[in-house]
């Protein structure tokens, strides 16, 4: 009786294990990951690479990964009109978690510029972005950019008094470009109204902001994989 | 010829490296751990409006605005930001170590230290 109940448990094993053979050789015939993984296996790491100081980009990702799950917990909480904005920021700290979160947001946003200009000084200081990895560089450069906006643009939304500061700043600073058409089309809401700029800014934040670094990551990784890390010195 | 060089060196460093899967994956994992904990211990701790920090990055921008014409700190900003663009395009020397390429080196750190006065006389 012992013997039989065995056989049929080995054989349900058996069986859910050829199963799960099929299903995984499906799956890797039909994304090509094989290829992928095979060309992946092969693939090292050159030594001077393993400096602490090429792990700079790879924190600046993972720091922006957080921004972007903590940020998609806010922006369920976050009212972005003028009335309601600082009044729905201070209520995120009353849901659970609220506060963490709100906290995690601000410390990843610090660590992001900080490691993605210490990690731009190093490409620049080993001369990184020279040929073949123009684009590379270049795409990076923008990134930097689109963080730097990213910070900015969230500083704006708790509509407090340094909100304050920092749009009279930014529409002072951006006063001759408003003035230029299509760009002024794309900041002439700094010159608007308290609400015209917090509806700005959250979009911005929200939308575009995520949207163009989403794609310029995907770039950037898609060239450093074409091209690779650059060589010692 | 200068080309070739820089690719047989690449190719001893990666000879000399580390496997990329499961070796450097493993470590990358463990730095992601490490980055995620950092932040989240620093954020379960220390209050961000207290500490400012995002004060310190735009404190540079802020006090130039104030100090010459708020326009002609944007054109300054722009122009950090084309130059940095067209960087590979200008250096464009196959030289790589900082003290042969001199002069971007020294309009770098101009850049830094420009920012670091006004950042310092902002905060």
């Amino acid at each position: 009786m012992a013997e039989e109940s065995e056989s049929s448990m080995s054989k349900l094993l058996s069986g859910l294990g050829g199963i799960f053979t099929k299903v995984r050789d499906w799956i890797v015939s039909r994304s090509g990951l094989e290829d992928f993984m095979g060309e992946t296996k092969q693939k090292k790491v050159p030594k001077h690479a393993l400096n602490p100081v090429y792990c700079l980009g790879g924190v600046t990702f993972v720091a922006l990964v957080v921004l972007g799950l903590t940020g998609l917990y806010l922006a369920g909480l976050y009212r972005p009109t003028v009335l309601e904005a600082q009044q729905s920021i201070q209520q995120i700290s009353d849901v659970p978690f609220g506060f963490y979160m709100k906290s995690i947001h601000s410390w990843a946003a610090n660590l992001t510029i900080i490691a993605i200009l210490l990690h731009t000084l190093r490409v620049f200081i080993t001369g990184s972005y020279k040929k073949p990895r123009e684009f590379t560089w270049l795409s990076g450069v923008i990134l930097l950019v689109l963080t730097f906006s990213f910070v900015l643009t969230g500083y704006i939304l708790p509509m407090d008094e340094r909100a304050d500061v920092t749009r009279e700043t930014l529409s002072g600073v951006l006063g001759g470009v408003k003035d230029i058409p299509l760009l002024g089309d794309v900041f002439g809401w700094l010159a608007g109204g308290a609400q015209e700029a917090l509806t700005g800014a959250y979009w911005l934040h929200v939308t575009l902001l995520p949207l163009g670094g989403a794609l310029f990551l995907v770039f950037h990784f898609y060239m450093i994989r074409k091209h690779g890390i650059s060589g010692p010195l | 010829m200068n080309q070739e060089v820089v690719e047989t060196s690449i190719e001893d460093a990666e000879e000399a490296g580390r496997p990329f899967l499961p070796n450097h994956v493993v470590e990358e994992m463990g730095v992601i751990f490490l980055v995620t904990g950092i932040i989240m211990i620093i954020a379960s701790l220390l209050r961000p409006e207290e500490v400012g920090l995002p004060h310190i990055f735009f404190a540079g921008a802020h006090e130039m605005a104030d100090v010459v014409a708020p326009w002609f700190a944007g054109l300054v900003i722009l122009l950090v930001v084309i130059f940095l663009l067209a960087l590979p395009f200008l250096d464009r020397s196959e030289e790589r170590h900082p003290f042969k390429r001199l002069l971007f080196i020294i309009i770098m750190l101009g850049i830094i230290l420009v920012w670091l006065v006004f950042t310092i006389l902002g905060f």
